[in-house]
């Protein structure tokens, strides 16, 4: 394993290490600040949120002997081939996927996305061309195939990450076409 | 009945005005006309309520990743008891007596049964535990709601953090810090980095 891999690791789990102290620390603070907000449950809250953190580090030291990708983005550890890829995709599901993309008005609705959160008002700004109503239902059609999610507190849309994947590959695949239809 | 320094009100109440008992940033819990409430003295102050009735629980659990949201919103109708502790004050004038009727709505037959009901509750979350609740803060607060399953779900938010778990989930924010646990998956997320670990794989985005 190289020397930079193995800096990388390190800063990463005394980063974590540091999130688990805080978290830690803010758990035990409201068991017990005397004067605050107070509550002995038995150390639960304390104790979910040390597995978590625990689980997290130890997770990272567990995996540094196994395979290591070093991408533009970011690390991934991996153990092996993973299930998913095992499993045969039913067709249906595809297809419904593919459905709620195969729509001009939802592939703008997710090219905003992909920029941040966004209310329906500012869509509505960004995507005049679209009718308030006609918004409305492209969102609860990609809602429903899982390439956006909606904050039920705040009210923003966000784009989740099959729903970024989606978008990507819409985009991928239109130059490709684009490409191979141009006259040689 | 007092445990080690609290205990319950003898007289039933029900809220006669939707309440919202906390409503911030990332989640609201509403509880609405027509539900029961039983105080909860600590130190022999009203420091929150044992309700039944309906409500609505909501908790904008997802995170946002460079890669996309990871999660999906709690939305919970709350048929099943569930207790709140803090905020106690701001919701005195949405409450009034319970009479006999109100109660039967919700299948209490005899005046005690609902009190039976809230102290066993109380029981099962402080566990007979000595309590000091203190909540300065508007939005401090501590809920526990009894579950389809007969378990306590449990939501702690004060000032900017917000603590909610579940059978499936435990969601962690405070400010641009968040961690997501779900079945075979725990998602962390500090200012803009994220780890994710699933399918015994591990993804560090920088």
């Amino acid at each position: 394993m190289s020397e930079e891999l193995k800096d990388e690791m390190k800063k990463l789990k005394e980063e974590l290490a540091n999130m688990k102290e805080e978290l830690s620390e803010m758990s035990d603070r409201l068991r017990r600040k005397p004067r605050g907000f107070h509550i002995d449950m038995g150390g639960k809250i304390h104790d979910y949120v040390g597995d978590i953190m625990e689980g997290v580090a130890e997770g990272i030291s567990g995996e540094l002997e196994r395979s290591v990708f070093i991408g533009p983005h970011g690390i991934r550890v991996s153990r092996g081939r993973r299930e998913e890829d095992e499993v045969k995709t039913d067709p249906a599901k595809a297809a419904s996927a593919m459905s709620a993309l195969g729509n001009e008005h939802r592939l703008r609705i997710l090219g905003e996305l992909v920029y941040g959160g966004r209310y329906i008002s500012e869509l509505q700004d960004k995507l005049s061309e679209i009718t308030a109503s006609t918004l409305s239902s492209h969102l609860d059609v990609l809602e429903e195939a899982g390439l956006v999610a909606q904050e039920k507190v705040r009210g923003r849309y966000l784009i989740t990450i099959p729903g970024r994947m989606a978008y990507k590959m819409a985009k991928k695949i239109a130059r490709l076409i684009e490409k191979e239809l141009e006259p040689e | 009945m007092k445990y080690t320094n609290y205990e319950l009100g003898n007289e039933s109440l029900k809220i006669v005005k939707d309440a919202t008992l906390l409503k911030n940033e990332r989640c609201v819990v509403d509880a609405l006309e027509g539900s029961l409430a039983l105080p909860v003295l600590i130190d022999e102050k009203v420091q929150g309520y044992v309700f039944h009735g309906t409500g609505k629980l909501l908790v904008d659990s997802i995170i946002e990743t460079t890669k996309g949201a990871v999660g999906k919103p709690t939305v919970k109708n709350l048929k099943h008891p569930f207790i709140m502790l803090g905020g106690a004050e701001e919701i005195k004038d949405n409450l009034a007596n319970a009479d006999t009727s109100d109660l039967q709505n919700l299948g209490y037959e005899r005046a005690d049964a609902f009190i039976e009901h809230a102290e066993e509750l109380c029981e099962r979350l402080l566990n007979g535990k000595h309590c000091h609740v203190d909540f300065n803060g508007k939005d401090s607060r501590l809920f526990a709601f009894l579950n389809e399953e007969g378990k306590l779900d449990i939501l702690v938010s004060k000032d900017d953090k917000l603590v909610y778990k579940s059978e499936k989930k435990v969601y962690l924010s405070k400010g641009s810090k968040n961690v997501l646990k779900r079945p075979k998956e725990i998602i962390v997320s500090r200012k803009g980095k994220t780890v994710v670990i699933a399918n015994n794989d591990i993804l560090i985005e920088k």
